[in-house]
């Protein structure tokens, strides 16, 4: 009978143990809830009446993924199914998720959630742009002033395409690394004053950057008609070198020394090297 | 992005996208017109990148069917207004300015170290050109037609010219009649 009663005493006693865990497992959850704070700008264009507000939301950063992206895509799918973004590929190459978080312009996707619990974070839209929705701006503007500068291969001798190869040196190709990596994401355009200011005539660092890749490509053959739609004083003339474009590149460009390498060029100083190879040697 | 954009001109032409080509080309309008038919109005303020023929309170199932290549019309508009504007070459101008701003680094110790008539004329120009340029690029940039219509940008920058006018004639009566500015500015240090 003692030992029978010791055995229960024993069975309490892990009763007693199992319970005491399993509090402390709740408490601990609890207490470990890591709420971060986000101030979100919303706009409904439904209600053109209500002015844009900002709106605060808490993500409890232990149940969700480290960037800025994962948070908004938390908060839409679990807490406010309104709020709107554009993302995509969610690795930093598509550009859609490009927005101001924090005062800096950046893709949401690769920006890391800044740990301090005390400050909350403030996602804006990207700045100076006509807002749609929350956090999408209008684009059309910048993707007209990209169609403009013509972004592809003009040739002389074009007769049919497809069939041969352009040649292009190695040290020619290189001369478009740092150029072809953009993403047309806008950071840097909507982070330029001049652009703020007189976006609509001036093309903006993201789209000079692109004209430049393609006045300086080996195998291009329209430079001196890009460089002529340039010449007016507010396409390129505008940039003062403020060099915010370079500071917010998300992905590490400097689209100030391109624009510079323009001037460099428009103003006789720099001449555009003949190309390496025989470009056309395969077209026959 | 940028794809998707040049694609949205083929959609238009295809019209595989019929709301979205009734929408012209906003592709997010169409959240609204689900829900709100007069969309138009909401979208008031925007600037219109192509002219819109329709009225703001037009319902959209009377809106006109959208015009084909609206895409490239935006940019041959563009790269015409841009060839209007190259009439106007900026290059030269920009190239003397940087060249004044690089002789003044030189022009500037060279005036104290060599002080004459010449000189002092010489530094006068200069430095009311240079800074006439900036001056000038910031009534440019900031007192724009878009804000303040067509009449004040040009009044502005008539006063910059008057302003930068007036200081190189004052500049020149002061060299001839006086001191000059070189041997002012060292009598001025002396106090």
């Amino acid at each position: 009978m003692a030992k029978e009663f010791c055995l229960l005493r024993g069975c309490m006693g892990i009763f007693v143990q199992v319970r005491k865990v399993h509090v402390s497992a709740v408490v601990a959850s609890e207490a470990g809830q890591r709420l971060k704070k986000f101030d979100i700008y919303r706009w409904n264009p439904d209600k053109p009446e209500e002015k844009p507000q900002m709106q605060q939301y808490s993500v409890d950063l232990n149940t969700c993924g480290p960037m800025i992206l994962d948070a908004l895509i938390k908060i839409k799918n679990e807490v406010d199914p309104t709020l709107t973004f554009r993302r995509s590929c969610r690795e930093g190459i598509c550009g859609s998720c490009a927005m101001n978080i924090g005062g800096v312009n950046t893709l949401a996707c690769i920006s890391k959630i800044d740990t301090n619990l005390s400050k909350s974070s403030k996602i804006y839209p990207l700045p100076h742009m006509y807002v749609i929705k929350d956090l999408v701006p209008d684009m059309n503007n910048f993707y007209t002033q990209y169609h403009s500068i013509q972004p592809w291969l003009q040739r002389k001798d074009e007769k049919k395409t497809g069939n041969r190869q352009y040649l292009q040196s190695i040290d020619d190709r290189k001369k478009l690394d740092g150029l072809y990596e953009c993403i047309l994401c806008a950071c840097c355009s909507t982070s330029c004053p001049s652009y703020w200011w007189n976006g609509d005539k001036y093309l903006g660092p993201a789209v000079l950057m692109q004209a430049y890749r393609w006045i300086i490509d080996s195998r291009d053959e329209a430079t001196e008609a890009r460089l002529g739609k340039l010449k007016d004083p507010f396409s390129v003339y505008r940039c003062h070198t403020i060099m915010n474009c370079t500071r917010t590149c998300p992905k590490g460009l400097n689209p100030g020394k391109a624009i510079a390498e323009i001037k460099k060029l428009l103003s006789g100083i720099a001449k555009k090297d003949a190309p390496d190879l025989n470009t056309a040697a395969l077209q026959n | 992005m940028a794809f998707n954009f040049l694609l949205r001109g083929v959609s238009m032409k295809l019209k595989v996208c019929p709301l979205q080509s009734l929408t012209k080309g906003h592709l997010l309008k169409c959240s609204s017109v689900a829900s709100n038919n007069q969309f138009h109005h909401t979208f008031a303020f925007q600037l219109p990148l192509y002219p819109q023929k329709r009225t703001p309170e037009q319902n959209i199932l009377c809106v006109t069917p959208p015009q084909p290549h609206i895409m490239m019309q935006n940019a041959k508009q563009l790269s015409l207004s841009a060839k209007q504007m190259a009439q106007h070459d900026h290059t030269k101008l920009w190239t003397a300015e940087k060249a004044v701003s690089a002789s003044l680094l030189g022009i500037v110790p060279a005036a104290f170290l060599v002080p004459s008539q010449f000189m002092d004329y010489l530094l006068a120009i200069t430095i009311v050109m240079h800074n006439h340029w900036g001056i000038e690029a910031v009534v440019l940039d900031y007192v724009r037609p878009s804000i303040f219509g067509n009449v004040i940008p040009k009044i502005a920058l008539g006063t910059v010219y008057a302003l930068s006018i007036a200081t190189l004639a004052g500049l020149f009566f002061f060299i001839t009649n006086d001191v000059g500015i070189v041997h002012a500015i060292k009598q001025f240090w002396k106090l």
